[in-house]
């Protein structure tokens, strides 16, 4: 029987090598200095992707770069806030820039600090590297931070503490007009529209622990969504479902879940997944998969791709380690997925990594 | 056209003064041209100044307005002063002036992230002429609004442009607009598009739908109205008067000819009937001219004139009607009616009445709201059929401000 469990296995191994089609070879992006590449976020139409370095010298940068396939196609430009030391067009070191999200005309919008300074949003277009200001101090003061950004474009969510310690609140895109959507004493966090941008997923953190919230756009009217003992945070919308980290089995320790989208049905989708530095859990365009990567050492070489109503998994293994910060994205009708990773030996730096997993799916 | 005199008394007849010399002195001190457009450096150096401080604050009007003061000056500009106009043209929205000034920076100090703003403009605007009857200006609207509030900005500050003058000459982001009621594609590119809106002269172009002018806002047909007054120092004289002879042989009574120093006043009102520049109206106004010594006249007027505004200049000219009163010493020398008297002791007194011209230049100094503080040298002429008298006079009053769209 040990032969044949023996051999079950091996059949296994084989035929998940076959499904797989054995290790995976990622395109790796390259930039300027060192750092760990973190965070990558895809452009709408899956033609440019942005993603963080942290120089871990009090600085995190933010890059952007068009993607052709799974390779880049050209050299990664580095995005400069205004005023960070070389004037109104930047050039000057120092600053913290993160957290970026896409405009479907490809705008990319990110929360940036000049050092000491507070967070501010800002935005770039593909074609030029200098940011400027989303929204200026005189119309809003204080942090903004979280930028998301409709499918449509009509609408913008973020959030500013200039009325507590963080309310979410949207600008319009026609209009250029702010509302405020929340005004409560907790910390809400992590906004996130819907497909069709008339509801937002945010955090709130309250009695300690993080929980998941819906809100209207139109009507403000707030629903719970995902609740529980410890963090439930960074929801993301995956068709009918909302995709989340849930930290209930205690700290440092993440397990990806699921609710509906209208509230209840919480699920584990699965356990002891490696918490990304900054993202959401990334899902397919079409809503159905979504992608993460172990904390397990054991298995961290491999980006695991899961469809949301569990009916199948996807492994794909790399020649690294620590995999982790899954971005997804369809291009040409190719699925593309950009992952960070560390060498597979020697000390280095995570570097960001670019792959066609189409057949894989 | 009348003259009525009469004569009192001898006096000794007063030298002709030299009112022609003094009025030269006057056109000459006032009108002479400057050989050279000097650099005005020292206020130069205080406008940078200024414009760094309120860049520091993010005031970036502040800031337009130090640099649009700084080009004034005439001086040259060095790379800050372009790079800083290029951010506070930026943020108000005006892409074609950030565009140029990025260029005059970047020419200075040949910077990666200059070139990369200006290849981004180039990138997402395209280059628009749109030209439309400032007394019909158009309306521009675009239907989807960009996301960027830099592109927002821009096509926002079109619309207060052309909102104000009925055209604009800029950048805006590329897309889809309505002008006038027509629509335009704002394309990228080196060219400008150039767009004609309605009646625009010298040029042609569509009318509006069904003639009722849909997508542009009517202007008045009074541009602007309000007061006219001036008030000087003034020169007034004549010249010698015909001799006429009587039936009885004799020569009708005539006063020599004089001049006189004195003051000037005007009051009335002006109207400005168009909007394309130069701006130009009509100004009536009811006016005393003195002049007093050994030869004394009152010369009460009644001009209307055309006036024209370009910039700060006003040029008025158009007839007047004079009735002027005058008495002094001093006949013709030809007069002769036997009398023992020497000519220019003779006193005369008298009315004359006429038609004439007058004109004026002036230029504008002062800013209240909707009045124009200016100097103006101004000079006429009327006639009563026998005589010309010739009036001058440098003068400083109040006209009113044409309504200009400062931007």
């Amino acid at each position: 029987m040990n032969v044949q469990r023996m051999l079950h296995s091996i059949g296994v191994t084989a035929l998940g090598l076959a499904l797989t089609g054995g290790v995976a070879s990622a395109g790796q992006i390259s930039f300027d200095g060192d750092g760990h590449a973190e965070t990558p976020t895809w452009s709408l139409d899956g033609k440019f992707l942005a993603f963080e370095v942290n120089r871990f010298a009090g600085s995190i940068d933010m890059f952007m770069v068009p993607i052709q396939g799974d390779v880049a196609g050209k050299s990664p430009m580095k995005l400069t806030l205004p005023g960070s030391g070389g004037g109104p067009y930047g050039g000057g070191g120092g600053a913290v820039v993160v957290n970026s999200t896409w405009h479907p005309d490809r705008i990319v919008v990110f929360e940036g600090s000049n050092q000491g300074g507070d967070y501010r949003l800002y935005y770039a277009q593909t074609t030029a590297g200098n940011a400027a200001e989303m929204i200026p101090t005189t119309d809003l003061s204080g942090n903004l931070t979280f930028p998301a950004v409709s499918p449509n474009g009509m609408v913008m969510g973020f959030i500013a503490n200039a009325t507590g310690n963080g309310d979410v609140y949207t600008r319009d895109t026609t209009s250029g007009k702010l509302s405020q959507l929340t005004d409560t004493r907790e910390t809400e966090a992590f906004p996130q529209f819907s497909k069709d941008g008339k509801n937002l997923l945010f955090t709130r953190k309250q009695s300690g622990s993080e929980d998941v919230f819906l809100v209207n756009v139109g009507t403000e009217e707030t629903k719970s969504i995902a609740s529980g003992s410890g963090d439930q945070t960074r929801p993301n919308f995956a068709g009918d479902k909302v995709v989340y980290y849930d930290g209930a089995r205690g700290e440092g320790i993440w397990d990806l879940a699921a609710a509906n989208a209208s509230g209840g049905g919480q699920t584990i989708l699965a356990r002891d997944v490696r918490l990304p530095t900054r993202a959401r859990p990334a899902v397919s365009a079409d809503g159905n998969w979504v992608a993460y990567s172990y904390a397990d050492p054991t298995k961290d070489h491999k980006i695991v791709l899961q469809k949301v109503d569990g009916s199948k998994t996807v492994e794909i293994p790399t020649n690294h380690k620590a995999c982790g910060d899954p971005a997804l994205t369809e291009a040409g009708g190719r699925v593309i997925l950009a992952y960070t990773a560390l060498p597979d030996s020697g000390a280095d730096w995570r570097k960001l990594h670019v792959l066609d997993v189409t057949d894989k799916l | 056209m009348s003259q009525r005199t009469t004569s009192t008394a001898t006096t000794p007849r007063v030298a002709k003064r030299a009112g022609f010399v003094v009025v030269a002195s006057l056109l000459g001190a006032c009108i002479a041209p400057s050989t050279a457009v000097a650099c005005d450096m020292a206020e130069k150096l205080r406008l940078a100044e200024e414009q760094k401080k309120l860049a520091s604050r993010n005031a970036w009007t502040g800031v337009e307005r130090s640099y649009e003061g700084m080009l004034e000056t005439k001086c040259d500009l060095g790379f800050d002063e372009h790079f800083l106009g290029a951010e506070s043209a930026r943020v108000l929205g005006k892409t074609w002036e950030q565009y140029e000034r990025l260029e005059r920076a970047v020419a200075f100090e040949d910077k990666a992230e200059i070139r990369e703003a200006m290849e981004s403009i180039d990138a997402n605007y395209g280059r628009v002429d749109i030209r439309g009857n400032p007394r019909r200006r158009p309306t521009i609207e675009r239907p989807e609004m960009p996301f960027a509030p830099d592109q927002r900005k821009s096509i926002e500050w079109s619309q207060e442009v052309i909102n104000n003058t009925g055209s604009f000459y800029g950048m805006l982001p590329q897309g889809n607009y309505v002008v006038g009621g027509e629509e335009l594609v704002v394309e990228t590119g080196d060219e400008f598009q150039v767009v004609t809106v309605g009646k625009v002269k010298g040029g042609g172009g569509p009318r509006p739908d069904g003639g009722g002018g849909g997508g542009s806002n009517d202007q008045s047909a009074i541009n602007y109205a309000n007061l006219v007054a001036t008030l000087g120092p003034g020169f007034i004289g004549t010249t010698e008067g015909k001799i006429t002879e009587l039936d009885d042989g004799g020569h009708q009574f005539v006063p020599a000819g004089v001049g006189a120093s004195g003051f000037a006043v005007q009051v009335g009102g002006e109207v400005g009937l168009t909007y394309a520049e130069p701006v130009a109206g009509v100004a009536a106004v009811l006016g005393y001219q003195g002049g007093y010594g050994q030869d004394t006249f009152h010369n009460v007027h009644l001009w209307v004139a055309g006036v024209v505004r370009p910039g700060e200049f006003r040029f008025a000219l158009g007839p007047q009607y004079a009735i002027i009163a005058g008495r002094g010493t001093g006949v013709a020398e030809e007069f002769n009616r036997g009398q023992s008297q020497a000519n220019e002791n003779i006193p005369y007194g008298g009315l004359a009445w006429g038609p004439g011209l007058q004109t004026s230049v002036g230029y504008g100094l002062l800013d209240f709201d909707k009045l124009r503080g200016v100097v103006e040298l101004g000079g006429s002429w009327h006639s009563d059929g026998a005589r010309s008298y010739f009036g001058a006079g440098l003068r400083v009053g109040i006209v009113p401000t044409v309504p200009r769209f400062e931007g």
